[in-house]
């Protein structure tokens, strides 16, 4: 709780930091208030605490969800020094919206009330509508913002409506008031339940751009400048599944013989279109949207295969995702700034070419994310997937493994486009030049995957 | 009595969400719109729901819709021509078929009527009754829901923001 | 107060409504359909005298106008919030006006933020 309310107040001292004169202040001050909300978010650890007439859920399980959250935030503010010698742009109207934006992030991790869910999916949106639209001057950037929000409200207005159903059916808000009510049912339950429920799912599917639902991802994360896609593509997807989880789990494990089948079609659907599309890409900003379709793909068959061993599952594929994700989102930002094609930059995987040769550090964090990606041994990314495989296999869902590891094969692929690119192709690529402080940050990433991609056991002993 | 203005309403709801379709120029769109939104203000108040009536026309007729047309207002242009988007406005574009659009709106509309003719909701069977909702909105609002209540004005804070970073000028004039 | 209500109890306020459009309505069809009407190049032009008429009046407005409306809905919908703890206010006594207090801090520190920002001037 104490971190919600710590960040909305930072985020309103952000903004109004931002009329001081000089901008150098804004990027510690942002990064000093995520670390002291990530501070304040472990003083509750090892309590479980229902707050505000069951209103909010904090419990280890959400804590570690907020830490990789606020981890991701808290990389994605570090990378972000071009914003202060930006002219247009406007950094502490950004910091304060990304704040903001981690609030809702924690309410959809902690919500133990339906009506929390739905502001905290809000605050999380329109701050990914503004930020998706900040680059003015890029038309691109226009046109992603305005798909998204249209997509993105219609989303909105099917989760709003099956909550409604749900209330219709339960007369309460709260998922435990649902369990029960289904559990009081003997197995027979109101229409209007299952109505909301697929309602619901719906909405939140959206959000974590899973298969059906998916089409806007791509013209999105390319639209969108670099930085802010990577914060999309990990905090909202991180802080989408935890909502997820805690819905299906709490309230809907009682049935899950009704909505498992659905999931589990629309898992399936996701890997396919996800990693099968991602191929074909030239681009590897839009190369990473349809990773990051698949890598929800992968995440849905936590849910999918609800059990035991999906929490900690979903735990750490979403930190290893987020790790590897931010990275080579870092390194993009990095090369495609060298490279500019129409004053744009080029975001190609030419780019890429003969990255090695002169940056060596730079290709190795690159090749390293993408290995984690692919989920090659050695890196987080493997036992991410290794655990959410076992969890299908405790399930019996066979033929969903087999699916989601020919799919793997086939991501193997595409991210071995880029590391050939970087360490087998000619390129003109010059040294490029990094702040220490943005190479820390890349440095302590690719550690880090491959600290977890050796001793994973580490991890699991927090949990 | 009560039947006949709940059919009035119901008619001039539906009617001009109709309206909104078909007709051929964005400004009358708007004005339709406005008369449905006043219609479900209407059938909000036969459903005992004063209060969502009264902000329904507070928000949406009073604002939401003034920011529909200065927002038509400031797109207009002169002599369009006859492009896709001067014409009625069909649930699709060309490029794709009306079959799609009927298969999944009436899949949707058919699912959700026989759930909601079927369905058992909590407060059926109690007499309707109608008590200003004024009062218990308030008590709840700042008492159990205090949190959400709280979070709003973070919410509207965000989209005061973003109005206004994404929709003025940005020209660094300090 | 009487909480409990009719839906009868709204009837005035739909008849008055009925009327003021019936008379707006009725009053332009009869005017339009009973004076008489005279076409001809001058009288159809907005100004008989003057200046010739250039270009369209519907051109495009300026964005500050739409970001006024913008803000106006925000703050309306803060509005919103307020009459239910009026009606309340009494009952909620300190700890309810202290909550609302924070409410509109929120939006208050936007309020500031924007008139810094100089969104509302008007040059």
């Amino acid at each position: 709780m104490l971190p919600i309310i710590l960040l909305s107040v930072f985020g309103i001292v952000l903004l109004f930091l931002g009329f001081l004169k000089t901008r150098a202040v804004l990027l510690p001050a942002a990064l000093l208030f995520i670390l002291i909300a990530l501070g304040a978010g472990f003083l509750e650890w090892n309590k479980s605490y229902l707050y505000f007439g069951d209103m909010l859920l904090i419990n280890n399980l959400a804590i570690l969800f907020s830490t990789i959250v606020l981890i991701s935030a808290f990389m994605v503010v570090a990378l972000s020094g071009d914003f202060l010698e930006d002219e247009m742009a406007q950094p502490a109207e950004y910091y304060a919206i990304l704040l903001f934006s981690i609030v809702g992030a924690m309410m959809m991790i902690g919500y133990e009330n339906l009506i929390m869910l739905f502001v905290g999916v809000e605050i999380l949106s329109v701050s990914m509508y503004i930020l998706t639209g900040s680059d003015k001057r890029n038309l691109r950037s226009n046109e992603a913002a305005l798909k998204y929000f249209l997509m993105g409200s219609f989303a909105t207005g099917f989760m709003l409506f099956g909550m409604a159903l749900l209330y219709g059916a339960v007369g309460s808000f709260t998922l435990t008031d649902i369990k029960s009510y289904i559990l009081l049912s003997h197995g027979r339950p109101s229409l209007l339940l299952y109505m909301g429920e697929l309602l619901v799912l719906i909405g939140m599917l959206f959000k974590v751009s899973a298969a059906p639902f998916h089409f806007w991802t791509p013209d999105v994360y390319e639209g969108a400048p670099t930085l802010f896609t990577a914060f999309m593509s990990t905090v909202v997807k991180t802080a989408g599944f935890a909502a997820l989880l805690q819905l299906l789990s709490v309230s809907f494990s009682a049935i899950y013989g009704f909505w498992w089948v659905i999931l589990a079609a629309i898992t399936a659907l996701t890997l396919l279109a996800g990693n099968l599309t991602a191929v074909y890409q030239n681009s590897f900003k839009r190369m990473m949207a349809y990773s990051s379709i698949s890598h929800a793909g992968y995440l849905l068959i936590g849910l999918a295969a609800l059990g035991q061993q999906s929490r900690s599952a979903l735990v750490f594929y979403s930190l290893a995702y987020s790790l590897a994700t931010i990275s080579a989102f870092g390194i993009l930002l990095l090369v495609a700034k060298q490279h500019t094609t129409d004053g744009r930059p080029d975001e190609s995987y030419s780019a890429f070419n003969g990255l090695s040769r002169n940056n060596p550090l730079l290709a190795f964090v690159l090749a390293v994310s993408m290995l984690s990606l692919a989920g090659i041994p050695l890196t987080a990314g493997f036992w991410g997937k290794f655990m959410l495989f076992s969890a299908a296999v405790d399930r019996g869902m066979v033929w969903i493994l087999i699916l989601a590891v020919l799919m793997s094969a086939v991501g193997i692929y595409y991210y071995f486009r880029v590391v050939i690119a970087m360490y087998f192709r000619e390129g003109q690529a010059g040294r490029i030049r990094v702040a220490p402080f943005y190479q820390f940050i890349l440095i302590a990433a690719t550690a880090l995957t491959i600290i977890l991609g050796i001793v994973p056991g580490l991890f699991q002993n927090i949990m | 009595m009560v039947q006949i203005v709940f059919y009035l309403f119901i008619l001039l709801t539906l009617g001009s969400a109709f309206g909104v379709l078909l007709t051929r120029n964005v400004l009358y769109a708007a004005f339709f719109l406005l008369l449905t939104l006043l219609g479900v203000a209407g059938l909000f108040v036969l459903a005992g729901a004063d209060f969502l009536a009264v902000s329904q026309i507070m928000i949406y007729v009073g604002g939401v819709l003034v920011l529909i047309i200065f927002g038509v207002m400031l797109t207009h242009t002169k002599d369009a021509g006859q492009t896709d988007f001067t014409r009625p406005n069909y649930v699709l574009t060309r490029h794709r078929g009306w079959l799609w659009a009927l298969v999944v709106a009436g899949g949707i509309f058919s699912v959700l009527y026989s759930a909601l003719v079927r369905a058992n909701f909590v407060l059926f069977g109690r007499e309707p009754f109608f008590e200003s909702t004024v009062d218990t909105i308030g008590r709840q609002l700042m008492t159990e829901f205090v949190v959400p209540f709280e979070i709003a004005g973070v919410l509207l804070l965000v989209a005061l923001i973003g109005a206004s970073t994404l929709a003025a000028s940005s020209r660094p004039d300090r | 107060m009487n909480t409990t209500y009719l839906p009868s109890d709204y009837l005035p306020i739909f008849i008055q409504l009925v009327l003021a459009l019936g008379f707006i309505v009725g009053s332009m069809i009869v005017s339009h359909n009973i004076g008489p009407k005279r076409h001809s190049e001058k009288k159809d032009d907005p100004f008989e005298c003057g200046i010739p008429v250039k270009g369209d009046a519907r051109t495009p407005i300026s964005i500050k106008y739409f970001l006024i409306a913008i803000l106006f809905v925000l703050f309306d919908v803060e509005v919103i919030f307020l009459y239910p703890w009026a009606v309340n206010f009494k009952g909620l006594g300190m700890e309810g006006f202290i909550e609302m207090i924070l409410f509109m801090g929120l939006l208050l520190a936007g309020f500031y933020y924007i008139l810094r920002k100089g969104v509302l001037k008007w040059e």
